[in-house]
């Protein structure tokens, strides 16, 4: 179990900076997920923890984001509390590999923005599917929907990226 | 691990999966300490369901006020039906996750598949 949060723990955190914009917010939402996944399901085979541990983190993020939108509704007259909302958190961090950053960085950026821009539910289908590499199955195990959900997600995200990084990408 | 014919769609997702990838990769040297940190703190603590998301007992506690103050209020008013929002009001001051109350279907199937022993993936 260790090997495996290790194995997931970066992307972990990048999709829910993904979902939350809000770095603090993300590490503990992670944070919850990997207790989450020790807790409920670590007596399962290893096998099936990729989807369970991403169904985890799915939740942790629309418990998030459904706790954020009540708040702004029942508490309207506050002025919203950006404090702590990064707009620099999507962006690589160009400090470290400087050399890298000439070469993808521009790539890495344009790709984020495009993705921050889809549906939560696309974002979710593309980022399990294409960059986690689970199947359809194992997706919708994660998402906790059907496979023909994953695939049209998965499909019109596609179709959105294609079209937001036409002009950048070949 | 990927079951899709080919497609032009995969040159993107390809392309993707290196650039964030690579991404990953850059993490700061804090950001990995802090990682490690609550991996270890999950792995120390098993059985304990408890979030570390502090703000929850007190954003429960005045949940539980406004939902006092709205019964009040209707009382006041001789009405007997809660306006819409109050069902947030209870989400908020669940002790429960969120998600345990969506996934008691899913609790369900996933002891039916063990059951017949099912391949969960």
């Amino acid at each position: 179990m260790d090997r495996f949060l290790a194995s997931v723990e970066a992307r972990a955190l990048r999709m829910a900076r993904f979902a939350t914009r809000r770095s603090e917010d993300a590490f503990d939402i992670v944070q919850d997920a990997m207790l989450g996944m020790v807790t409920h399901y670590a007596g399962h085979a290893p096998e099936d923890w990729p989807p369970l541990f991403y169904r985890v983190l799915t939740s942790r993020i629309r418990d998030w984001q459904r706790r954020r939108a009540v708040r702004a509704r029942l508490f309207f007259w506050q002025v919203p509390d950006t404090t702590g909302e990064d707009p620099l958190a999507m962006l690589p961090d160009s400090s470290t590999d400087p050399v890298a950053t000439l070469a993808g960085g521009a790539a890495l950026q344009q790709l984020e923005a495009a993705i921050a821009a889809l549906p939560d539910r696309q974002r979710e289908a593309f980022l399990l599917r294409a960059w986690e590499g689970l199947d359809v199955a194992q997706t919708a195990t994660a998402m906790r929907c059907s496979t023909g959900s994953v695939k049209t997600h998965y499909s019109r995200a596609q179709a959105r990226l294609r079209e937001a990084l036409s002009e950048h990408w070949p | 691990m990927t079951e899709r014919q080919h497609d032009p769609h995969d040159d993107l997702a390809g392309h993707a999966k290196a650039l964030l990838d690579a991404s990953a990769a850059r993490l700061s040297e804090a950001e990995r300490a802090r990682l490690r940190a609550a991996r270890e703190a999950a792995l120390a603590a098993p059985g304990q369901p408890a979030s570390r998301m502090a703000w929850r007992p007190a954003l429960a506690m005045a949940a539980g006020i406004a939902v006092i103050g709205l019964a009040g209020l209707l009382w006041y008013n001789g009405t007997s039906t809660l306006p819409a929002g109050v069902d947030d009001l209870e989400l908020l001051a669940a002790e429960e996750d969120l998600e345990f109350y969506d996934d008691l279907e899913f609790y369900a199937w996933l002891n039916d598949s063990a059951a017949n022993g099912d391949d969960a993936g």
